[in-house]
């Protein structure tokens, strides 16, 4: 019997009339990983701002050690030795890499009174080496890196204080294959030197292959905690949901299936950095696949595709208008939409409401004669993205950031399959939105395909392209390495084998 | 479900209530009296027009510091050409030289990314000293004809019109949402395909545009070039959008109407203060004030909104 490292006892906590926790209790044992789960607002992540000192409790105890544990801020929180890399990015952008490693606690680094810089970048430096980071340059501003790197940089501050409980919120869905296995290392390393982790993760496959133990939380509360090898996928989605998932998450058939008809034409496109000489056709109805590591460049593919990432050579041919596009204003004319990678950052304005995100897609259709834009229109966009795509919200009118990152993600989606474009580039689409959200996305896919619309799938996750897409082009080193075609035999390893 | 008020909207709309209230009582009849209400108005106008255009700039999260010296250059070119060709011409030539002057702002700003305060920081220097050279110092003589649009029909004319395009421009077209937009979040904006560069090309044509317009109505109303006028109109004129409510970083929350309360606010309080015979510098000390104390009430009024909505 392992001793108990960290206890949470009858833990409440409201907003407002929302309950976000209510009497939650959890014990996290040491040498253990413990998976923490439940659907968008069931109350994880507030659970953890009240653990990592972000939020204060309402009522109920906490104990560290047998100690009872009171963390006022995040820094308390560091000095006892419990690291949390949290789910919205907790980092300041105008700083370097290092200054946010050791924000608050730089007089560690202090010289005569001045912080010694070199000292900081070593120490990082030597970081990095302890639990083999990819190394992102210690004096790198913050607001030059791309998420994935950010969230490598939150890491790295949780393990800079080698800590007793390593908090990990949601952060495999922002990280590539390859990070992901480092990370997977990191977590084996403490679990061997008796440390604990609490994971938090929508990927239901990967936390029960990664936890020891797991806790399920709907609406707030606790409903229970079970062994990982008591559960099963099936099991664990009906804890967190309450019922039963209907219908299949991926496709049903297993066999590539679309029309002729080329309506995109790739045609070695390059940007000389990202990606090169890339060629591949988009048929109607056809769902494509990209996947690589993260600097194999399939984002940045996406990008150019839409015209937002400029190219240098090859070109991008629309076949029904016979068109090369080269800006995005002109991908969005002749009938393609775009979900980027980064919600928060290049899709939604979030501190305005859901009408206007609704409407800044599609401008172009509600528009009127000299450019005349109908406020009775936009309600009518945001009243309609709510309706059709089923986002819980107050009104239209309220602004995005009160909602939980998978209704965001279903008005960014919404707003452009109101318009019924012809080509949608879904750039991880399910990143970071529950099961419950995921399994609607995927429908969606799968009904838009039924009609003919053509879709450019580019995901981190792999079981979702092979699920899902007719062609899969497995990118490695900026070029396309393979292409496979829908089959039964198409599997994970396959791919992996590749992308390697 | 109706729609919540903002407490931004009402907050510069209750003060000017509430200042109009408190000056109404000190000043008793004179502050009602025509020339007093006149007063306000003229002094109003310019601010709301000046304004209008710097909204679409502003709105999109930059800022317009050219607009002053603008408007003297603009009167200034403007009235030695139409000494040449015939003063009919005055009121185009005017808002097309603030407008090309705008055109060249932008273009520095979207094509050569520099910092839009930069740039048009530097055109307040340039304009105004290409203003002296000009007119060599001295006051530059309009035809009496001009005259006439300094009368309340014309000038209430050219207000009414400019107010309605404004409006029309800003709240109700893909330009005007474009711009609000783009002071939200311009990385976005890049991602569904606006075309950003331009449009905020277009904001500084206009905001150069309508300080042209406003050179005409300065022109009008001293019977002639000086080449001192406009100094420090662009503060006065932020004053008025800012005490009004718009957000200093642009985005959904700006609006013409705000700016139309603003102007009101900064003419009221002007006129009420001059009636008590209260010295200029101390009116400057006042307005400043008043800035700070509505710029950081409605900070904290939207604070408390944005959590009330979160919480629904």
């Amino acid at each position: 019997m392992k001793d108990i490292l960290f206890k949470v006892q009858n833990i409440c906590k409201s907003f407002g009339i929302t309950r976000a926790n209510h009497n939650v209790s959890m014990d996290i044992k040491s040498g253990e990983v413990h998976g923490l789960i439940g659907e968008n607002g069931s109350g994880k992540s507030t659970l953890i701002s009240i653990i990592s000192g972000m939020a204060q409790k309402d009522s109920g105890d906490m104990f560290l050690k047998g100690k009872p544990y009171e963390p006022s801020s995040p820094l308390v929180a560091l000095q006892s030795r419990i690291g949390t890399v949290v789910q919205e990015l907790g980092l300041v952008d105008g700083l370097s890499v290092a200054a946010n490693i050791f924000l608050g606690r730089m007089d560690q680094f202090k010289k005569f009174n001045v912080i010694d810089n070199k000292a900081m970048y070593n120490e990082v430096e030597e970081l990095y080496k302890k639990w083999n980071l990819p190394r992102i340059n210690p004096r790198a501003m913050v607001s030059s890196l791309t998420v994935e790197q950010k969230k490598i940089v939150e890491l790295t501050r949780a393990l800079s204080i080698d800590p007793d409980l390593l908090i990990l919120d949601e952060i495999t869905a922002a990280l590539s294959y390859n990070t992901r296995k480092i990370l997977f290392d990191i977590i084996d390393r403490l679990v061997k030197e008796n440390k604990s982790i609490l994971i938090v993760t929508h990927d239901i496959e990967e936390l029960l292959k990664l936890s020891d133990n797991i806790t399920i939380l709907r609406d707030g509360e606790k409903i229970t905690t079970k062994r990982a090898d008591e559960l099963t996928e099936s099991s664990l989605k009906r804890l967190m949901v309450g019922r039963e998932i209907e219908g299949d998450y991926y496709r049903a058939d297993s066999e590539d299936d679309y029309s002729d008809e080329i309506v995109l034409s790739i045609r070695n496109i390059s940007d000389d950095t990202h990606f090169k000489d890339v060629s591949f056709d988009l048929h109607k109805g056809e769902i494509v696949g990209l996947c690589g590591l993260s600097d194999a460049g399939i984002h940045e593919v996406a990008e150019a595709v839409f015209g937002v990432r400029p190219i240098v050579s090859g070109e991008i041919v629309l076949t029904k208008a016979d068109k090369l596009i080269n800006r995005a204003s002109m991908a969005m004319a002749y009938g393609m939409g775009y979900v980027p990678k980064d919600r928060d950052k290049q899709a939604l304005m979030v501190n305005d409401s859901i009408e206007n995100n609704t409407t800044l897609s599609m401008l172009d259709e509600i528009k009127g004669p000299l450019g005349f834009v109908s406020p009775r229109k936009i309600e009518e966009v945001g009243k309609k993205v709510i309706k059709d795509y089923k986002v819980v919200a107050v009104n239209e009118k309220v602004p995005l950031a009160s909602l939980s990152g998978g209704n965001r993600q279903k008005v960014n989606l919404g707003r452009w399959l109101l318009q019924e474009k012809d080509i949608l580039i879904l750039d991880s689409p399910t990143r970071g939105v529950d099961v419950g959200v995921k399994a609607y996305i995927y429908d969606i896919m799968k009904q838009l395909k039924k009609k003919g619309v053509s879709i450019l799938l580019v995901s981190d996750e792999l079981p979702e392209i092979i699920g899902l897409s007719d062609t899969v082009y497995v990118f490695k080193n900026s070029r396309i390495a393979k292409k496979f075609a829908r089959s039964e035999g198409l599997t994970e390893e396959k791919i992996i084998e590749v992308m390697l | 479900m109706k729609r919540k008020q903002n407490l931004e909207y009402i907050l510069p709309f209750g003060f000017l209530l509430l200042l109009f209230a408190l000056f109404s009582i000190i000043n008793g009849k004179a502050f009602f009296r025509m020339h007093n209400v006149k007063t306000i108005i003229d002094t109003m106008i310019p601010l709301c027009i000046g304004g209008y255009g710097m909204l679409f700039v502003i709105a999109q999260g930059s800022i317009d510091m050219s607009t002053g010296s603008n408007l003297a250059f603009s009167a200034t070119l403007g009235a030695i050409i139409a000494a040449k060709t015939g003063s009919f011409l005055l009121l185009p030539l005017c808002i097309l030289i603030g407008a090309v002057v705008g055109l060249i702002n932008g273009i520095l700003v979207s094509k050569f990314k520099v910092s839009s305060i930069m740039a048009t920081l530097a055109q307040l220097i340039i304009l105004r000293s290409l203003v002296v050279v000009l007119s060599k110092g001295k006051v530059v003589f309009v035809s009496p004809s001009v005259l006439k649009f300094n009368r309340w029909g014309a000038k209430g004319l050219i207000f009414a019109i400019a107010t309605v395009i404004a409006i029309y421009l800003f709240q109700y077209t893909k330009l005007g949402f474009s711009s609000r937009s783009i002071g939200e979040n311009e990385i976005v904006c890049n991602y569904v395909g606006l075309k950003v560069n331009w449009i905020k090309v277009i904001a500084f044509v206009l905001s150069g545009a309508f300080a042209g317009l406003a050179a005409l109505l300065t022109i009008a109303k001293i019977g002639g070039v000086d080449p001192n006028m406009g100094q420090s109109f662009e503060l006065q004129v932020m004053l008025a959008v800012f005490v009004g409510g718009v957000p200093v970083d642009g985005g959904s929350k700006s609006s013409i109407v705000k700016i139309i309360i603003g102007a009101l606010l900064f003419s009221i309080l002007q006129s009420g203060l001059v009636l008590l015979n209260v010295k200029s510098e101390t009116v400057e000390l006042v307005q400043g004030l008043m800035l700070l104390t509505m710029v950081a009430a409605i900070l904290k009024a939207n604070k408390l909104s944005t959590t009330k909505t979160m919480k629904e």
